[in-house]
């Protein structure tokens, strides 16, 4: 067999587990003699017949579609054979062939779609006898979202599943992560496999700030969202599953008389979340003059020289006869506000699917348009989608998904401060005109001119060169293009009724080009007459997936499915880029424009994995169910010695309500146990992490030179997760209600961490496999149907998950890394002096030291860790209600339990420069003794008596608890009768009113709770509101 | 039929797909920009490019520019931020803790690269011994260089050795052999600043043995700059009669000659801007604008900045000014040194203001003068190469040892020449006791060398001085005791916290 070709090449252990596998395989598949079953399905609500309802014979690849009229035609093996019927929105039906030759079958409308199929690692199951944990999503939740990509549309909707965002860029990045951090150095983000192929999920640039490939795809393309959670579920993917693994099927086409369109067009539009309140022109004129006079007093030299020489001077207020300034004649100019504006989203989308029994098809073709709500910031998305499915012959198919994704964002520059309209309109005084009238008349210094008038040249914030946003944001650009294309070609040939090979050819394929431009006329640019950067990523990765699927029932009870496969992916990334200057005319800014070329840059890395695997399920009469998964992996990342591992995992399930002693208790559908317990591993070291290399690129004197670049490690290895996981399901009521319970305990060992050695080795660290880190979580679904009226439906889904991390070990001996990382602390903990407020006497602010007393000056003991950064607690809960031709659903979104730094408060709480402060810092500043108040008395440079420490800087004074609860969404659809859309020949139109981000309620003190990470000039997200119409004809 | 035609087709495929590649070969990649450990230092060609590697770690900003040339001129009374500053070097005019050379690390980083060429370079077969002898003398030299860096910065100096608290003078920690993996000697004590010293005499008095003549000069080491470099060791030591002899000898053997003043020669230029420069003996250069560091000049703040309307108000006439510089501007020369050259300049001396080149800039709507003394080559930004060692620091060594040893006259003499080679030939040195006479050469060597190398820093700590600070500002008036514990840098918490067997300075 072909695959006894590769084995020649494993290790002998390899070689026998390899054959093991097969043999496994081939014991089962035996030729049997055929029947053939007929029927037709029609829907139990009209009796009309249903087309494309799939029909499968249970474990095995046989399956087949329902005509136009709904009927159908299968070979079944023999008389044990269950019948599978599915279709979306209808209950699966199962039905055990038995003596009939015809079997006809009503499908009821699901409820709440506890008989779905779940599509697990290279396969699919029923999600009653799942033994694995698998949060799902499905298509009908992401139809219509307000947000743009992907990871967004599942948050909130999944237990155990955490997404958030360091910010709200259009087309930003957003972070999805599967029970929690496991992970110190390494990556903590699930593999994302679309359609069996893994795609690049991150960024490949640099310059945006905040980007991901994974916005270019269109989620509405997407049939199911799958997200494996446990290592039961996960071991199959081995060496990349112990992060999780998010499984992405897009849709396909449905064989039908008529070719079905649809075209959804929406319009919305955003308003930013909210701003930090700042100071206005008076408050912070007066404020800026109390740093001065509370420090030296209102007559002294200094003082005086600022108000005369600087605050009179610039216009700031006029100096009354007393010599103090009149801050009523202090203007205001709000820099904050000319950062926003109202974003605007346009989206157009049209899909097609259609077909017949040999050959179905789904296409997609989608454009969007958002405008964000920040000036400068824009993106579009175009994405094209075609998915064939064609039968060639009684047993061969193939099928192909072919899509291309292309985004364009549009941004300011990445962490510029004086350019970015973000930070720099929180930053620059309100008392400083954005617009200075007839400057060259005046004498006045500007930055430039154009139809609104002169961009005066504001007093710089932090002793820097003055710019003006508004100014570059005109004339600047900084632009990011990616496309993504994912191909993926697959033959399924069925060898026997109950063996099936499958073979899969996928590419996945990115480029990224960034084209960063600073304009000769604005302050980045200023100082170089232009500056262009350009850079060209590209990755591709190419997979090759072999499986042979199996199944057989033995005497009614005994049921055995299984796959087994043997898997290879490359990952090729290239990089060029480029930087010139010198440019003699800002309309020509290309690379070939510029006078010189400064800096330029190339290289290219290349990455493999390979591996065997292999799943099997055995069930006993529906009641005992046992999985049993392995992979056999290797990683190019690792060194020679380490590179192969094996990643087992073991699960068992109990019906317990199919028991006898359950009998009679008829309110309960489905009651099940699970437990499951196994390993999978992460390979996020980085490309070449095991080399002991010496690298290029330097040279003296025109002599090329070359400097060590990287210590080897040859034993270096996976990083290895071990999942214990116990589960309850329960289904009661006819479907009515379903609850999924699981706790979970997750050790991750091996940590591939970055261990500092001394300096004076000429090396800063070595990585290394050392620690261990435990996860520890309870995840709880609830989906009801709490209303069900001939014409009103009342729905719940409501997911609570509660995590928590723990560094177990570290280095061995050591208790502490650095001021993140602690045993027996979580893994984005903070080390960090503990703020006391304000002495009420004087106005000083304080601190507690490590014995709980008040101290001015706390020295590095007196910290104490305050943390987490990433959620511990989060879930979601919506309601829909349908009435009629009318439905509603309200989502709610909760997270807490973690803290957040507010980076922009280092400049904006008491920072004793020019930069604007938050309003509180004018409003509840110490003024006379008996002030109870967080905020100290304003003082230059923060020389408060007794060496006190600056209240700007890093202490719990900016780091805040950040719990909330959010109206994340609030949608209305209305259905216009058929009796009406049919007059001209519409099948069916929808008109629909969505919100997002409409509520929120928290303590958090800056803009947006929801986000995570260091808060500098973060993108708030939006306010939304998007109006659409839906037309199926 | 149809069957076996489909099935024959997807077994073909699939075999292709396999067949191509080996299980092994599969997973085995290898970076493009780089070569494996193991083939890297075995041939000649790659010990040189090593060497080579190593000696482009001179040319980086962090080291020769930042550091070397300014963080000690503003730890000492030369150099001064300017108002208006971004944050860069803020807190070392107040000598504030934490505050000083960063070079712990990067000096680590490079020996261990020279611990890799010594290590290797003995292994190469059929390497011809002549360029084997040449790259060891090179390395050794190197390696002498960088701990004596080392010891000079984070050790108290040789002639003041008692510590602040009881115990023994510590070095730094002397690595003589590469790092291959952790094992005991990875965590290794601080060894005594007389090891230290002993080390970098033994590293030079080696690259001796190993080097013939000067090859390179003034770019890279060769048996001249290595004997330089023993006149500074020496007069560091307190050795005052080697001290003298090898720099009297660098004065009579080295290819160079003080600079003549005549009237209209651009000192600056020929002893800063030329390539090499005219009295360099240790030169980092630069093949062309592309290899210099980036941003270079204004990254390291060679750039001093003044207000145009400062000179004004002093009543200083601005100098000739140069075209647009690209420079922070984020230091400035102390007011006390601005009058020292001033000073010299009245008397007619090359190294005065009015000497000095100036540069103006846009900052912002405001036109700013600066002051560079290094300024660029041909005129390119950022193409400016360091100068190590330059042959006056040996007439002020010489001067300094013989006056030690209370050779007045012969130390007179030494300084006459520099003084005539600079247009105050014609003043009398009214200095005749050694003490005087130092006193006088340490204010002469503020005007040479500011912004190089951190002379006076350096020169005030070797002598136990304390170091007197700024002028105007009230906050910093008060002179930094000699016996400060910031006097001695502090060791970079990431090597205390790794190595559990590492000292930190006393104090900090």
């Amino acid at each position: 067999m072909i695959l006894f070709s590769v084995t020649k090449k494993f290790h002998p252990m390899e070689r026998k587990i390899f054959t093991l596998l097969l043999l496994i395989i081939f014991s089962f598949s035996t030729a049997i003699a055929q029947i053939t079953v007929t029927g037709t399905v029609t829907s139990a609500e009209d009796e009309e017949p249903i087309p494309g309802v799939t029909v499968t014979v249970a474990g095995t690849e046989i399956g087949t579609v329902t005509d136009v009229d709904g009927s159908y035609s299968i070979e079944v093996p023999d008389e044990d054979a269950i019948l599978e019927f599915t279709f979306v929105g209808k209950q699966a039906e199962e039905v055990i062939v038995g003596d009939q030759r015809t079997i006809d079958i009503e499908m009821e409308p699901d409820v709440v779609g506890l008989d779905e199929v779940v599509v697990t690692g290279y396969g699919v199951q029923r999600r009653r006898d799942l033994t694995g944990s698998v949060s799902s999503v499905r298509s009908s939740e992401l139809e219509g979202m307000p947000v743009e990509s992907v990871q967004r549309a599942i948050q909130g909707r999944a237990a155990g599943v955490q997404v958030t965002a360091a910010d709200g860029v259009p087309g930003g990045d957003v972070s999805v992560i599967v029970r929690g951090m496991g992970s110190i150095d390494g990556a903590n983000r699930p593999i994302w496999i679309v359609d069996g192929v893994e795609v690049e999920t991150g960024r490949l640039g640099y310059r945006s700030p905040s980007e991901s490939i994974l916005a270019s795809l269109d989620f509405e393309d997407i049939e199911s969202i799958d997200i494996l959670k446990d290592a039961a579920a996960t071991a199959i993917y081995g060496a990349r599953g112990a992060r999780g693994v998010v499984v992405v099927e897009t849709k396909r086409g449905e064989a039908a008389e008529e070719t079905d369109f649809s075209l959804d067009l929406r319009r919305g539009i955003t308003e930013p979340l909210g701003m930090s309140p700042m100071m206005d022109g008076p408050q912070w004129a007066q404020w800026h003059y109390e740093l001065y006079e509370n420090r030296y007093g209102a007559d002294h030299p200094t003082t005086q020289m600022v108000v005369n020489d600087i605050g009179a001077e610039r216009g700031w207020y006029e100096v009354g006869p007393d010599g103090r300034p009149d801050f009523t004649t202090t203007p205001h100019y709000n820099w904050q506000e000319e950062a926003f504006r109202t974003g605007n989203v346009y989206e157009a989308r049209l899909e097609a699917r259609g077909g017949d029994e040999r050959t179905r098809f789904y296409t997609s073709l989608s454009h969007n348009m958002t405008e964000g709500h920040v000036i400068n910031y824009d993106f579009a998305r175009s994405s094209f989608r075609m998915n064939l499915d064609h039968q060639a012959h009684e047993r061969l198919s193939f099928d192909a998904q072919v899509s291309a994704n292309l985004t364009d964002q549009s941004s300011t520059r990445l962490g510029g401060a004086f350019s970015s309209p973000i930070v720099a309109g929180a930053d620059i005084p309100p008392v400083e005109p954005i617009y200075t009238h007839q400057a060259e008349e005046a004498g006045v210094a500007h930055i430039g001119r154009d139809q609104d008038g002169y961009f005066n040249a504001p007093r710089s914030v932090y002793g820097s060169i003055p710019s003006h946003y508004l100014y570059s944001a005109k004339h600047d650009h900084n632009l990011v293009r990616n496309l993504k294309t994912i191909l993926n070609l697959s033959a399924t040939y069925n060898l026997t009724e109950n063996l099936t090979f499958r073979s899969t050819f996928g590419i996945d394929y990115n480029h990224t080009d960034e084209e960063q431009w600073y304009d000769p006329r604005a302050s980045d640019g200023m100082g170089d007459d232009g500056v262009l950067r350009d850079y060209e990523h590209t990755a591709y990765a190419i997979q090759t997936t072999q499986t042979l699927t199996f199944n057989q029932i033995f005497g009614d009870v005994h049921e055995i499915d299984g796959v087994a496969g043997f898997e290879t992916w490359e990952r090729i990334r290239r990089e060029t880029s480029v930087r010139g200057v010198n440019f003699p005319n800002p309309q020509m800014n290309v690379i070939n424009a510029a006078a010189s070329v400064e800096w330029w840059a190339g290289n290219e890395w290349e990455m493999a994995t390979m591996g065997a695997f292999s799943r099997l399920n055995y069930t006993y009469d529906d009641r005992y169910l046992l999985t049993l998964t392995g992979r056999y992996d290797a990683s190019s990342r690792f060194g020679a010695e380490n590179r192969w591992g094996f990643f087992p995992a073991a699960a068992i399930g109990w019906r317990i309500s199919d028991e006898a002693f359950m009998a009679g208790v008829d309110q309960v559908d489905n009651l099940m146990v699970r437990l499951s317990y196994g390993t999978a591993g992460s390979d996020a070291a980085d490309t070449y992490a095991a080399l002991g290399l010496w690298s290029g690129g330097v040279s003296f004197m025109g002599d090329p030179g070359i400097y060590p670049s990287q210590l080897p490690n040859l034993y270096l290895t996976w990083e290895e997760s071990r999942t214990l996981n116990l589960a309850i399901n329960l289904g009661a009521f006819d479907g009515r209600m379903h609850m999924d319970l699981e706790l979970f305990n997750r050790w991750t060992e091996e940590l591939l961490l970055d261990r500092p050695l001394p300096h004076s080795t000429g090396w800063t660290t070595m990585t290394e496999n050392v620690g261990e880190t435990l996860n520890q979580g309870i995840e709880l679904s609830l989906n009801t149907v709490n209303i069900e009226r001939e014409n009103f439906r009342w729905t719940t889904d409501f997911n609570f998950t509660v995590v928590e991390n723990e560094i177990l070990s570290l280095l061995p001996g050591e208790e502490f890394f650095d001021d993140r990382t602690k045993v027996g602390r979580a893994i984005d903990d903070r080390n960090i002096p503990i703020y006391a407020g304000v002495n009420p006497a004087d106005g000083r602010p304080m601190y507690y030291d490590k014995d709980n007393n008040i101290t001015y000056n706390p020295v590095y003991e007196d910290r104490d860790w305050r943390g987490p950064e990433q959620p511990t607690r989060y879930g979601g809960i919506t309601n829909e209600f349908h009435l009629g031709d009318f439905s509603a659903s309200i989502f709610f979104q909760y997270s807490g339990g973690n803290r957040r730094f507010m980076n922009m408060g280092r400049y904006h709480f008491c920072w004793p420069a020019t930069a604007n402060q938050y309003e509180r810092v004018f409003t509840d500043r110490w003024q006379e003794p008996g002030d109870v108040t967080e905020v100290p008395k304003p003082m230059s440079a923060n020389v408060y008596p007794g060496a006190v420490r600056d209240p700007s800087e890093y202490s719990t004074a900016l780091f805040e608890r950040v719990d909330y609860i959010r109206l994340k969404e609030v949608s209305f659809s209305y259905r216009i009768p058929q009796t009406f859309t049919q007059r001209y020949g519409l099948e069916d139109m929808r008109l629909f009113l969505r919100g997002g981000n409409l509520l929120t309620w928290t303590d958090y003190s800056e803009a947006d709770p929801e986000l995570t990470g260091d808060d500098f000039g973060t993108y708030p997200q939006g306010r939304t509101i998007t109006f659409g119409i839906s037309t199926d004809f | 039929m149809q069957t076996n035609k489909y099935l024959l087709s997807l077994i073909l495929i699939t075999g292709l797909l396999f067949g191509a590649t080996s299980c092994e070969d599969f997973v085995e990649r290898h970076p493009r920009d780089s070569i494996a450990d193991e083939e890297a230092l075995t041939s000649l060609e790659g010990v040189e490019s090593a060497l080579t590697g190593l000696y482009d770690r001179l040319s980086a900003g962090t080291y020769n520019q930042r550091e070397m040339n300014l963080a000690g001129e503003l730890l000492a009374d030369q150099m001064d931020i300017a108002e208006s500053n971004a944050g860069r070097m803020i807190a070392h005019p107040t000598n504030e803790e934490g505050a000083g050379f960063d070079l712990w690390t990067r000096l680590y980083d490079d020996i261990n690269r020279a611990n890799m060429i010594l290590h290797h370079v003995d292994e190469i077969e059929d390497a011809p011994g002549q360029e084997v002898n040449q790259i060891k003398g090179e390395t050794y030299a190197f390696r002498g260089h960088l701990y004596f860096d080392l010891l000079r910065v984070y050790a108290r100096p040789y002639m003041y050795q008692e510590p602040l608290v009881a115990g023994e003078p510590l070095g730094v920690i002397y690595k003589t052999e590469p790092f291959v993996g952790i094992d005991e000697r990875t965590f290794e004590e601080r060894g005594t600043i007389e090891e230290g010293y002993n080390l970098v005499l033994d590293d030079l008095y080696r690259a001796l043995d190993y080097l013939e003549g000067d090859e390179g000069f003034p770019y890279g080491f060769n048996e001249v700059s290595v004997k330089a470099n023993l006149a500074r060791v020496y007069l560091y030591m307190g050795n005052w009669s080697e001290a003298a002899d090898y720099a009297e000898e660098v004065i009579a053997t080295a290819d160079v000659e003080l600079v003549d003043a005549e009237d209209g020669i651009d000192y600056i230029e020929r002893v800063f801007a030329s390539t090499p420069g005219e009295e360099s003996i240790l030169e980092v250069g630069f093949a062309d604008e592309a290899e210099a560091p980036f941003m270079n000049t204004c990254v390291a703040g060679m750039a001093t900045y003044y207000d145009e309307e400062v000179f004004e108000d002093k009543g200083i006439e601005m100098p000739h000014i140069q075209t647009d510089y690209e420079a922070y501007g984020d230091v400035i020369l102390r007011q006390d040194l601005i009058n020292l050259l001033r000073e010299y300049e009245n008397k007619g001396d090359v190294r005065g203001m009015e000497n000095q080149t100036w540069y103006q800039r846009d900052k912002g709507g405001q036109m700013c003068a600066f002051q560079v003394k290094y300024h660029s080559h041909e005129g390119v930004p950022n193409w400016d190469d360091y100068i190590l060692i330059r042959l006056t620091e040996m007439y002020f060594i010489a001067a300094e040892a013989h006056a030690e040893m209370g050779d007045i006259p012969a130390a007179k003499d030494l300084l006459m020449t520099v003084r005539e080679h600079r247009g105050i030939g014609d003043e009398e040195i009214e200095a005749n006791n050694t003490e005087d006479f130092i006193d006088l050469l340490l204010t002469e060597k503020r005007v040479e060398f500011f912004s190089e190398m951190s002379h006076r820093w350096f020169d005030l700590r070797r002598r136990g001085m304390d170091i007197p600070k700024g002028v105007e500002d009230d906050d910093a008036g008060t002179p930094l005791d000699f016996e400060d514990y910031r006097v001695v840098e502090r060791i970079p918490e990431a090597e205390i916290s790794a190595n559990e067997n590492c000292v930190q300075n006393p104090g900090y």
